[in-house]
Formats: structure tokens, C-alpha cells, sequence
């Protein structure tokens, strides 16, 4: 197997590039955090959309189908 | 009746999320490639600095993608909040390819640019290589399955509607994957992500050039970015062309709307070079037209009649009166399942059933449908011919802009003056933004031009989206706006930062334990 590489160290184990992974860690993280808050504030309590096949059948096929009245959870 | 405003927040709150999700893409795609190029020259050379150019371009390839990762993540909340019925309709076919996406962005991808990073000191050279390429490979193939997915949408081959569960269920799922439309979309889409790698590290060599930083660092990244974006730019142009011929057989209409084409001409068609489209009089003021040019384009052929968009109403009448049969075969269908002569009509005219449901966004049962409201639809099927008509000619015009830049800046470094003229390194810098706008513009035809239709040809727009009011809408839209400025402004922030520290001022070349290493890069001027 070959020696890893050249005599210099990588630029990612010195200072500049572990605060570079930190603050890229941070990003990622609070960006889970911001989707989470977003999920439980924006999408969770949206009433769910009846698909069932009786709700499909009116959606498409029934002449009274209305897309924002037969919201069921 | 369907809530418009359902359907316009729904659409807007998708479009705006896939034009920001959109933006880190590309350049994901592009850069990947372009580190692999470099540190392929590292392994082959020796030579250090080609390992500092894969490390620094790699610090801003690593900024994107933690900025872009999980943004498109909404889009798929918003499948199951404001698409619901879309999903439910196609989601056995839409399903698979969404999934294999996810796989390959989230274990193949992740797994190679946590390898790329750490790998480093750990891998040996050849690993290290094999790792960003297969990173660059991973990064492509995820795009290659969303693409399948949304050739789909162009052109939905290998499903059938299944009357028994009210959907479209996959009858081949290779020609899901093999579909024309969706492999020439792909190859066009990542091929504009490489001009899009290849134009930031000009740009931005461009800037180094300018401030007199990172001399040869800079030269050598600009030489392979125009090496790599001149190919790339020429691919765009080719796989642009190919992709337009796939969607003449299919979306006559989007081609039509694109070229402004009002009425049919006798083949092969003018292409409109310049021109003002006039929608309510249905006509292009001061078009300047190059006689033959979109016949051969769109047909390949001198004799093949393209049609107009007057044409293609009267055609879609047509197809909304033999959809109404198999609307009305479907519901005795739904009633008496044996119903013989039903399923004869049905099958007979299915092809045409989603033109029936083009009319359920004006009436509750299409079957009472007069002549004035199918006359409605059938005009509903025309998408906004301005947009597409400009958009077109913007994203057209910035692609043949970007195979003259990267030309010259290939004559530049053949001649080994890429820093001789500083209006080039100007221009260079400037063009930054061209990409971006182009590839959004391209989405903005492929998307809007897709209008009325989610499916093309099967399910309008407005009948997939979910039993929600438009407060429901706005509130989540709103919701994503701040998260997606949030994160623009970190993203700007970051890429900013570390843009301009350049590698000198990350301490990463001139190399702090070297200093005389630039020097004798120039002296052997690898």
C-alpha cells in the first residue's frame, strides 16, 4: 500500500481547518434544528388530506369534489 | 370547484423552494468533478500545489453543500402538506426514483465527502483519488434519479391509470429510468452544473488575478476551469438541443409557446430569433426569424410540420371531448365494475382522460361541460408564451456568451497569459451570477412550460394539490421564506469569507513550513 500523503500535514487538522468543520457543524446542526422547528410549526398541524379511496373517487370523479372543504386528519 | 389560490400559493411556495434548493445544486455537481481533475493532476505530478488547489476548492465545495443539503427536504414536506393528491395520483411511479435519490445523495454521497475531508492523512494518494471521484460520480447519480423523476413529469411512459385504485402505477419501470426525455434532461442539467463549477473557480481565480494574490494558484485553476467549462459549455449547447427534440413529441405545446409560434407554418420552421410576443392578439411584434432553423431543430427533419399554438388548441378540444368519454366510461366503471361496453370507451379514449380533468378546475362535474367551457380548456393548455419565450432566449443567449468566455480564457492559458489583460479577468469575475441565472432560467421553461399540467398530458396542476385552505398555504410559505433567507444569509456569509481569505489566508499556500514553494512552481511551471 502507498504512504498516505506528502510530508505536509493535511490543512484540515490544522487550526484554520478545525474551526472551518466547526463552523460547518454548526451549520448542518442548526439547520436540523430550523427544519425540526419549521416541521412542528408549519407542517405537523396542517390537516392531513383524506386519500382514502372513497375521498380520491370524490376528489377526482364526484361533481361536488372542492379541495378545501374535506380536510379530514 | 378547486380554491385558485390553493394552487398559486401551492405552486409558488414549490417554485420557490426547488429555485433555492437549485442554486447549491449545480455548483455541487460542477465542483465535484473539477476537485476530482485536480487532484487527478496531484497523483499523476507529485507536485503539492495541484493538493492545495483540491483542499481550498474543496473548503468551498464543503460550504455549499452543508448550505444545500437538507434544503430540498421541504420540497418533500410539501408533497405530502400541499401535493397530496399529485402524490397519491403518481406516487407509485414518482416514488422509486425519489428514494434511489435519496439513497444516493444521503449514503453514497455523504458517505464519500466525509472520506474526502477526513481522508486526507488517513488514505493513501490513490484512495484519496478514488474517493473524490467517486464523490463526483455519487453527487451525479443522485441528480440522475430526481431527473428521472421529473422526465417523468415531461413524459409519463411506463405507467398506466389504474382504475381499481384511482392512480398511475409503473408498468415498466425501465422505461421510467430509460425514458429519453428524462436521460436528456439529465445529461443537459449536469453538464450546466459543470459550466456553472467551471465559471465560480474562473471567477474567483479571476479575482485573485486582479488583487495580485495566489498568483499561480489561480492560474492553474483557471486553466483547468476553462478547460473543463469549454467542454462542458459546448455539451450544454448539444444536450440543450437534444433535450428540445425530445420535447417536440410530447410538449408540442412548451415548444410552441417558446418559439411564440401562434400558427402553424409550412415546414421546416423559422426559429424567432428577437421578438415581442403579444398574447391577446396572439401574434410576435418585430419578430426576427431565421428561416428553417426550428424545423431543424425541433424535427431534425426538412418536411415535418411543426404546429402552432392554434393548432394545438384546436387539438386539445379535440382530446377534451374523447377524455369526457372516458370520464363518463369511468364513473358507470366505478359503479358496475363488468360493465362491458364502459371499459371498451374507457380503454378506448383513456390516453385523453387527464384533458377531461383540465375542466375540474372550472366545473364541478365535467360532464355538463358546454362548448364555451371546453373551449376554456382547452386554451387553459397554453402556458405564459412571454416567460417561456424570453426566458428561453435569456438562457440560450448566456450559453452561447459562456462557450465564447471560455474560449478565450482557453486561448489565454494555451498561451500563458490568463493575467495579460485585466478587463478579461473583469469580465471573468462579472460573468459570476450568467450560470446561476441561466440554469434557474432553464427550470423556469422546463416548469412553467409544463403548465397546466403536473403529468403532462395526465394530471392538471390543480387537481393535485391537497385539501387545504390558502391561509394554510401562505402561513407554511412564509415559514420557508424565513428559514430560506436565514440561510442565504449564512450561506453568503461563509462563502464570502472564506472567497476572500484565498488560500494564502487560510494558510494554505503558500504552504507556512514552505515558503519558497510558489517560487518554484513557477519555475517549473507544472
Amino acid at each position: 500500500m502507498q504512504s498516505t500523503h506528502c510530508h505536509a500535514r493535511s490543512w484540515f487538522t490544522t487550526r484554520a481547518g478545525r474551526r472551518y468543520y466547526l463552523e460547518l457543524t454548526l451549520v448542518v446542526l442548526a439547520k436540523l434544528v430550523a427544519l425540526t422547528i419549521l416541521y412542528y410549526a408549519f407542517i405537523a398541524p396542517q390537516p392531513r388530506t383524506d386519500l382514502s379511496p372513497g375521498a380520491v373517487q370524490h376528489h377526482l370523479l364526484d361533481a361536488n369534489s372542492a379541495t378545501t372543504s374535506d380536510a379530514s386528519p | 370547484m378547486i380554491d385558485p389560490d390553493v394552487v398559486t400559493l401551492s405552486r409558488l411556495q414549490f417554485a420557490l423552494t426547488a429555485l433555492y434548493h437549485f442554486l447549491f445544486v449545480p455548483l455541487t455537481l460542477g465542483l465535484s468533478w473539477l476537485l476530482a481533475i485536480m487532484e487527478a493532476v496531484y497523483v499523476m505530478t507529485g507536485r503539492d500545489i495541484w493538493k492545495r488547489m483540491t483542499q481550498y476548492w474543496g473548503v468551498l465545495f464543503g460550504i455549499n453543500f452543508a448550505m444545500g443539503v437538507a434544503t430540498g427536504v421541504t420540497m418533500e414536506f410539501q408533497f405530502g402538506t400541499n401535493w397530496a393528491y399529485y402524490s397519491h395520483y403518481v406516487g407509485d411511479v414518482f416514488g422509486t426514483p425519489l428514494a434511489l435519490e435519496g439513497l444516493m445523495a444521503f449514503f453514497l454521497e455523504a458517505t464519500f465527502i466525509g472520506l474526502f475531508f477526513f481522508g486526507w492523512e488517513r488514505l493513501s494518494r490513490v484512495q484519496h483519488l478514488a474517493v473524490t471521484w467517486l464523490l463526483a460520480l455519487g453527487t451525479n447519480l443522485s441528480a440522475l434519479w430526481i431527473l428521472i423523476a421529473n422526465g417523468w413529469m415531461q413524459s409519463p411512459v411506463g405507467a398506466e391509470f389504474n382504475l381499481d385504485t384511482m392512480r398511475m402505477e409503473v408498468t415498466s419501470f425501465t422505461a421510467v429510468m430509460f425514458n429519453p426525455v428524462a436521460q436528456a434532461k439529465f445529461v443537459h442539467t449536469v453538464s450546466a452544473g459543470y459550466v456553472l463549477g467551471s465559471m465560480f473557480v474562473l471567477s474567483l481565480s479571476a479575482w485573485y488575478l486582479l488583487k495580485g494574490r495566489n498568483i499561480e494558484f489561480a492560474k492553474r485553476s483557471m486553466t483547468v476551469a476553462a478547460s473543463f467549462g469549454l467542454a462542458a459549455a459546448l455539451c450544454v449547447v448539444v444536450l440543450g438541443d437534444e433535450s428540445g427534440y425530445t420535447i417536440s413529441a410530447n410538449q408540442k405545446m412548451k415548444l410552441a409557446a417558446i418559439e411564440a409560434m401562434w400558427e402553424t407554418e409550412s415546414p421546416p420552421a423559422s426559429f424567432t430569433l428577437f421578438g415581442f410576443p403579444d398574447v391577446e392578439n396572439r401574434t410576435t411584434h418585430f419578430a426576427l426569424r431565421i428561416p428553417w432553423v426550428m424545423g431543424l431543430i425541433g424535427t431534425r427533419s426538412i418536411d415535418t410540420v411543426m404546429p402552432g399554438i392554434a393548432d394545438l388548441v384546436t387539438d386539445a378540444k379535440t382530446r377534451i371531448r374523447s377524455g369526457l368519454i372516458a370520464y363518463a366510461a369511468m364513473q358507470k366503471l366505478r359503479a358496475q365494475h363488468d360493465d362491458a361496453a364502459a371499459r371498451a370507451d374507457f380503454d378506448a379514449h383513456k390516453a385523453d382522460l387527464g384533458y377531461a380533468l383540465l375542466l375540474k378546475r372550472v366545473l364541478a362535474n365535467p360532464l355538463t361541460a358546454t362548448s364555451t367551457d371546453i373551449d376554456q380548456a382547452a386554451a387553459s393548455t397554453i402556458p405564459n408564451v412571454p416567460v417561456l419565450f424570453w426566458s428561453f432566449r435569456i438562457m440560450v443567449g448566456c450559453g452561447v456568451y459562456f462557450i465564447a468566455l471560455f474560449a478565450y480564457s482557453f486561448w489565454l492559458a494555451s498561451k500563458r497569459r490568463l493575467d495579460a489583460k485585466r478587463w478579461y479577468l473583469k469580465l471573468a469575475l462579472w460573468s459570476l451570477p450568467l450560470p446561476w441565472l441561466a440554469i434557474e432560467l432553464g427550470w423556469i421553461v422546463a416548469e412553467y412550460g409544463r403548465q397546466p399540467w403536473a403529468i403532462s398530458g395526465v394530471l392538471p396542476t390543480a387537481l393535485g394539490v391537497s385539501s387545504v385552505s390558502s391561509g394554510q398555504v401562505l402561513f407554511s410559505l412564509i415559514g420557508f421564506g424565513v428559514f430560506y433567507t436565514a440561510l442565504a444569509v449564512v450561506d453568503a456569509v461563509l462563502m464570502l469569507r472564506y472567497a476572500r481569505k484565498g488560500p494564502d489566508g487560510l494558510g494554505m499556500w503558500p504552504h507556512p513550513t514552505d515558503d519558497r514553494a510558489e517560487e518554484r512552481e513557477i519555475a517549473v511551471g507544472t
